[in-house]
Parts: C-alpha cells; structure tokens; sequence
C-alpha cells in the first residue's frame, strides 16, 4: 500500500451572503477523503456540488471554515506560514484550471508564464538553464516551443492553451495536481490526447492526481477511485468498476440514469 | 435534377452539392462545402463532428436562417417536393419555414421573445403563417401540448420563468405546431444539464414517434446523446460529409479514419467504452481542424490521418458505397 | 516588455485612424501652445470697431465688443486645453482610485463608493455643475475645471470597479499566486497592463467631455468669467446673436476647433480600445 499523502478531515466552507440580513450557504460539508501517492481520483459532481470550493481550499487559494487539509502530515493553513513555505506547498501542490481562455492574463507571452513557474524553486538557475527546461517540458506536451514561446495565449487555441497549463506541471513535477474540468471546454477528439498527459505524469512522476469534474465518463477513464458528491457531501465512493455496476446512493443512481451511453439506448 | 417533379418519389429532404459561406473580411470561410443529403423516408439523422466543421451553419442554411456575413453559394434544395431555389426570400418565410422546415436552435431564449408570454409569442408566430383565428391557435396549441405532457399553465409564462429544459421543451412544441415535414435540431441539449437532457430528448422523440414530424436533423458534438433517438449518423469534417451509416455500424465500426478517431474518442461512464478507448490509442486524432477559409488540398483530412497517402494529398476522393447504404469518403476504401 | 510596448505602439499608428486623431490633435495642440506667444495681440481689448470682417488687419476680424477674434481663438483654444486637461486629470483621478478601491476592498466601501456614484449619474452633471459654478461668484478657467472635474467621475468609476473584478475574478491570477507571485508582482504584471489602454482610452473621453463641458456651461451663462476659452468666444457671438446676422467669422472657428478636438481624442479612445480589447 503506498502512503497517504494528502487528507481531507472534516472539511466544510460556509459561505455567508447580504450585508444585513446574512444568509449561509453550505458549500462543502464536512468531508472526508485522502489521496495516496501515484493515486488519480476523482471528485464527480454537478455546479453547486462543492467540488470546485473543494479544490480551492486545498489549492489555498480559499480558507475553510472548518476542518483541516494535511499534506505530507503537515496541515496546509496552521503549519504553512512564510512565503517559503507557501512556495514550498505550491511547488508540490498544483493546479490546473477549466477554462483555457481566462488561464492566461491577454499581455503575458507564454514565455513568460512559464517563467514565472520558477518562482516556485529553490535553487537558482541562469536564464538559458530555465529555458530550456521550459523547452523540455513544452516537448512533452508536444507542443513545438519555438513557435509558441513569444505568443500570447489569444494566438493559440483553446487545445494548446491547456497543454501550456498541462506543461507548467510537468515543468515543477508537483507530487499533487488538482485538475478541475481541465477538458470541458476542449473538443471530445483532442480530450483523449490531454488526459493521457495526466496520466503519463503518473507514469513518469508517480504523480498524484484529484479530478474535479461532472463529467462521469472522464472520470470511469482516467480514475483509480471515484468521489461522488452531492450538496457539499460526498455522498458515494470506490473504484470505476464498483461505482457503474453497484451504485449504491440513489444520487448517483439517477446521475448514471441520466448520462446517454453508447452500448444502450433510452428509447426504443 | 429537374426530374423530382411533383408525383414522383417526394423525399422529405433532397440537397445537392450545398455550399453555404461566410463572406468575411479576413476571407471566404467555407463552412459547408459541397453537401449531399436526401432523406426519403421517415428517419431521424444525426450530423455529428468537432465545433468548427461547419454542422452548425448547415443547420442555419437548412433552415434558412441565413444573414449575411452567411450566404447560401451553391445547390438545389427541395424539401417534400417544393423546389426552394425558385422562391424569394418573402416566400420561403411565409411557405416554408415553419409550415416545412422548422428549426430548434441551442439556446431557447434567443429564439423566444424575453417579454412576450408564450401565448402571444404562439399566436403572433402562426397568424403570420396562417389564416387561423386567435381562437384556433390557442385551441391548436392547447391540443399539442397535452400531447406532449407539457404543462399548460407554460402558455401563461414568460420565458424566463421556465427552466432550461422546459424552455427547450416548449420551443420544440411550438416550431412543430404546424406539423412541418423536417425538424432541424442544432445541439438542442448542449446547453442544458445532464438531468435535464434526457427530458429534451424524450420531448423530440415523441414528436417523431407521434408522426408530428417526419423526419428529424440532429445535430450535436455528443455522439452520445445523438444516439440515443437517431437511425442515421453522418460525420461531418471541414465542410464536408466525410461517412454515414447506420448508428449501430458508425458506433461499433467506424470507416473513415476521422469518424474513427472522433467516435473512439467518445468517454461514457460504461466500462465497455473505457477497454475500447484504452485499446484505440492509434486511432487518437492529433492537431487541430483545419481552417475553412484555406482548407487543404485533396482530401481535407490528409494533415491530419495517419494513413493519409499520395493520392490524398492532391485528389478529393469520392462518396463511395462500400455496402448497402453505407457511405464513406476516403481513398481507402476506393478499390482501383 | 520593452520590444512589445514599441510593437504595440507600431500597431497602434498603423491603424489610420489612430494616426488621423492624432495628428489633428497635434495640430490643435500646436497652435494652441505656439499660438499666443506669435501673435501677440491682446484676445480681451478692445482694438478697433466692431464686427470688421476677417481682412489685411484683422485677420479673422473683431467681435461684438471689438476685440481680435483671431488672438481669442488662439488664446482660446489654449484655454480650452487647460480646461480638458485639469478636469480630465481630476475626474480619471478619481475614477480610477475610487474604483479600483472598491473592487479591491468590497464591503462597505465598496457600497458608499457605488451609491456616490449613482447619484452622480442619476443627477445630469450639467445641472450639477451648473448648481455649483452659480454658488462662486467669480469663476476663473480653474475653477470651471475642477467643478467639471468631480462631477463626472463617476460613469468611469464603475467602469475601473468592473474591470479591477473582472480581472481579480480571472483565472489567471490565481494561476498567478500558484505561481508563487506576490501580491506586488501581480498588481504589476498583470493588473496594470490591463488597465493602462483603458486609462489611456478613458483620458481621452474625458478630455473632449471637459472641453465640451466647459463649451456647455459657459453657453448657459454659468461658465468662465475671466479667462478666454472656446466656449467663452461661442458664448459671447450668441448672446449677440452674430448667427442670425451672419457674423460668420465669431462663430466658425471656434465650433469647428471644439469639434476637431472632440472628433480626434474619440478617433484615439477607440482605436486604443479596438487594439486592446483582446478576445
């Protein structure tokens, strides 16, 4: 059994709206996961499931109300302070967001994006040392990097812009990557292609992975363990296998009631 | 083509060489180039492929839904008969659309009219197209969608006052009213949720099962739900119709290498899916479709197919039927 | 950065009608500047007859009271100038601290700067500025511009707030912080280079807005007292109804000047605004 490198305990995030007269909307109710090394899982849901404020929070771009994130043991909000360590964290979790259009600030070449990824390390190194790790991990992607690095992100399509996000990971090689809809704004043909880039990451980095998605399909193909939630709970959880031939919560019973398939027909 | 005079066959559809471009300042984009499309029995027909490829602009031109920088170049279109080509703008709008072909857009709110209850938006619609009194229409439109288990408090509301997938619902009601020959569906559920999807569908596919329509043009990128309700499916790429089939055929064995690419590509939550995807990593498409104001040379694939040949490159191989209506268009399958 | 700020500006003058707006406002600016200190007659003194058409001597002719037409023109379009120029400073001054503060901040501050700004707009700024003008007695050049000035901060306000959201609200600045930017690092790298073309734009607008202000309030009988601008000459040739009597020469230099001004800072707002606007 490989080791645990993240857990979830007893998240929850309130959000209160209205300046008066308050209202608290539950986004996340305590929930309860862990991710272990090498491991892709992913968090199924539709909008307003709380998987996206999930991801957040364990990004720390958004603070709980409750509850902790430990990563490698280390909680993410009490033990991680200074800029350092902050820099530490987010060298080693990372993300990958839904839309590949507002990814990219309109002024910033991907040079540049992918420069500003070296914030993140430690060691120092020279320019061309820089580039050409950028030109490497670029290749993985395959992307050519001589035809994009001085582009803006408007000159390339919405497919190449998501590989440039796909190659800032495998540029810092993080140990986590939340990857929230990194394809659904991507046409089906070339969704294939991206997301085996998430799995070679696995292959070659022992990368763990958590899926933010709705989409149940993506999440059969690429996940070792599926997390359905439902109003901020996570109301099932297993393996591909257990979730589409034993569904045992009738959320997710109707969620794969409603998704069309291929080998069966609604209507006859 | 001049023989489909009335009292032969009456195909509900019969479109030859259709060319529809944009006259842009950047160019000519050729968005549908060269289609060819009868449908002469009671079917539904999914056109399926990437965004880009031009399925949505032939559901526009089909319905003649074309304002400018759109406009219709080339070919014959005759609908249950009637040659179109003939007819004035004037006449289209008052002869067919609606009467013959009715159009279901993605999005209900831009069809329907956001400060007009749907009563009134029913009774402007069809006193236009019919003698009808406002009686009749209501009478009419109280009739249908019973039938189709719609709501009828829904005739009082305004649009946004219905969700999603009851506005849809409703437009889908209302474009049918008058019992037109062909439906044309553009992505009429993308928009929508996936609990609500299925509502949708159900709604479409008792119109054709009712015989309100005959027959239906569903058009979508989600080969999934267009297979749920359709017989048919034709791949659409750069323009151009590149195979058809029957579903079952184009689901399980796909000719074309770009239908193969595009249906292997397909993840649905069924373990099935998930070993035929692992198993068809050859087939993935790589790169992007082509542009449609420059497209390439030959066949429009060629850049893109791992199989792409010689030949490819420079000649545009022909609609071949490789069995019984099964057509694709690729060197291939061409035996010389 | 340094060689995609000239490529911008190299795209910018490629557009003609950057170019156009450009140079016309050159022109203006020119003669404004250069203007008095060539001829140098007195635009407020009374030098000969009245109504003397343009002429050898005159060389646009005199005025109701007799004064230089040409030495007021030039006089006033530098007056004219200074007007846009200090209330345009003022109200983007304003627009963009207050609404960059109440996007950033939110809350409360974000409350009382919105409702502020919605009375702003609410009230037609001319009335407002007509209110405030008629309360001082004497009203130099400066203090018509300031009154311009913090009354019609507000439409772009909302405009800053909106884009300041939108941009904290992209994707790309948490990318930014996932990064490892800091916060100063952001503002600059990504905020600024946003809202620079939008200011750019917004001075523009504003500019011909205080000039066609100022036009509009001393045409009204609530403008300058002292100074010469364009919108005093305007003023001046209709209380004498030069129009009616075909004084011509009063009225046509002046209308057309305020118009080249207006016409050539629009003619650069949205060109800015069309190379910027990325999709």
């Amino acid at each position: 059994m490989s080791k645990v490198i993240l857990e979830v305990k007893n998240l929850t995030k309130v959000y209160r709206i209205g300046l008066i007269r308050q209202k608290e909307i539950v986004a996340v109710n305590n929930i309860n996961f862990n991710v272990k090394e090498g491991e892709i899982i992913s968090l199924v849901g539709e909008s307003g499931s709380g998987k996206t404020t999930t991801a957040r929070i364990i990004l720390r771009l958004l603070r709980p109300t409750s509850g902790n994130v430990l990563f490698n043991g280390k909680d993410i909000w009490r033990d991680i302070r200074n800029r350092k360590e902050l820099k530490w964290y987010w060298r080693n979790v990372n993300g990958v967001f839904q839309d590949p259009y507002s990814s990219f600030n309109p002024t910033h070449t991907i040079r540049f994006v992918m420069l500003r990824k070296f914030n993140l390390f430690d060691e120092e190194m020279d320019y061309d040392t820089k580039i050409s790790m950028i030109k490497e991990a670029l290749k993985e992607v395959g992307l050519i990097p001589e035809e994009i690095l001085d582009k803006r992100s408007f000159e390339l399509s919405g497919g190449m812009r998501q590989r440039v996000l796909i190659a800032q990971i495998f540029l810092i090689r993080p140990k986590l990557v939340i990857a929230d809809e990194p394809t659904s704004m991507i046409d089906a043909t070339l969704r294939l292609s991206l997301l085996d880039l998430f799995l070679k990451l696995r292959d070659e980095f022992k990368t763990s992975q958590i899926f933010i998605t709705h989409d149940l399909g993506l999440a059969t193909y690429t996940s070792d363990r599926i997390l359905v939630m439902y109003k901020g709970k996570i109301v099932e959880e297993g393996t591909p296998e257990e979730i589409l031939n034993k569904p045992s919560h009738p959320y997710t019973k109707k969620l794969l009631e409603s998704v069309p398939k291929l080998y069966s027909k609604w209507f006859t | 083509m001049n023989s489909l005079a009335i009292g032969e066959i009456m195909s509900i559809l019969d479109v030859r060489n259709f060319r529809a471009y944009y006259f842009t300042k950047a160019g000519t984009v050729k968005a549908v180039d060269g289609v060819n499309l009868s449908i002469d029995k009671k079917t539904i027909i999914g056109i399926v492929g990437e965004s880009g490829c031009g399925k949505s602009t032939l559901a526009k031109a089909l319905s003649f839904n074309v304002e400018p920088p759109l406009k219709i170049v080339k070919g014959d279109i005759v609908i249950d008969g009637i040659k179109i080509n003939d007819m004035t703008t004037d006449e289209i709008r008052r002869k067919i659309l609606g009467i013959k072909v009715a159009l279901i857009p993605q999005s209900a709110m831009n069809a329907l009219v956001p400060t007009v209850k749907i009563r009134s938006f029913i009774k402007d619609v069809l006193k236009e197209k019919t003698g009808y009194t406002t009686l009749e229409i209501f009478e009419l439109a109280v009739k249908r969608f019973k039938e189709l288990n719609l709501p009828i408090e829904a005739l009082d509301m305004y649009p946004f006052e219905l969700s999603g997938g009851m506005r849809q619902r409703v437009l889908i009601a209302i474009a049918t009213l008058l019992n037109p020959s062909l439906l044309i569906a553009d992505e009429p559920t993308s928009a929508l949720d996936v609990s609500t999807q299925k509502m949708v569908l159900e709604t479409l596919y008792d119109i054709y099962r009712r015989g309100l329509v005959k027959s239906i043009i569903f058009i979508s990128h989600d080969i999934a739900t267009v297979r749920q309700i359709v017989d048919e499916i034709v791949v659409m790429y750069a323009g151009k119709f590149v195979e058809k089939g029957s579903t079952e055929e184009m689901i399980n064995e796909p000719l074309h290498p770009y239908s193969k690419g595009l249906i292997f590509s397909i993840l649905t939550p069924e373990l099935i899916v998930r070993e035929r995807v692992r198993k068809a990593k050859e087939v993935l498409l790589k790169g992007e479709p082509p542009s449609l104001i420059n497209p390439p040379s030959g066949c429009r694939f060629h850049p893109r197919c791992p199989y792409a040949m010689d030949i490819c490159r420079r000649e545009e191989p022909p609609m071949i039927e490789v069995e019984r209506n099964r057509f694709v268009s690729c060197w291939l399958y061409v035996k010389r | 950065m340094i060689s995609s700020i000239s490529s911008t500006i190299i795209r910018l003058f490629r557009i003609k009608k950057f170019a156009i707006g450009l140079l016309i406002l050159l022109v203006v600016l020119f003669i404004g500047i250069v203007g008095p200190a060539i001829y140098e007659v007195s635009p407020t003194r009374t030098i000969g007859r009245r109504y003397v058409p343009p002429g050898e001597k005159y060389p646009l002719g005199t005025d109701a009271l007799g004064r230089d037409v040409l030495a007021q023109f030039l006089h006033g379009i530098r007056g004219s100038l200074y007007v846009g120029a200090i209330a345009s400073a003022i109200s983007l001054s304003l627009a963009i601290f207050l609404g960059t503060i109440a996007a950033v901040f939110g809350g409360l501050v974000d409350k009382i700067v919105m409702t502020l700004s919605e009375i702003l707009l609410l009230i037609p700024s001319i009335l407002l500025m007509m209110l405030l003008a008629a309360y001082l007695p004497e009203r130099s050049l400066w203090i018509v511009a300031v009154v311009i000035g913090i009354t019609s901060w507000a439409g772009w306000c909302r405009g800053f707030r909106s884009r300041t959201l939108s941009i904290l609200s992209s994707e790309f600045i948490n990318l930014a912080i996932l990064s490892g930017a800091s916060r100063l690092n952001i503002i600059i790298r990504d905020i600024v280079p946003i809202i620079a073309p939008y200011v750019l734009a917004a001075f523009a607008m504003l500019f011909s807005y205080s000039i066609m202000a100022e036009v509009g309030l001393t045409l009204v009988g609530v403008g300058m007292t002292k100074d010469v601008t364009l919108g005093l000459m305007l003023y001046v040739a209709q209380i004498y109804a030069n129009i009616s009597q075909g004084i011509w020469w009063t009225i046509v230099p002046p209308s057309i000047t305020v118009t080249l001004i207006f016409l050539s800072l629009y003619m650069i707002a949205t060109s800015i605004d069309e190379l910027f606007s990325y999709r």
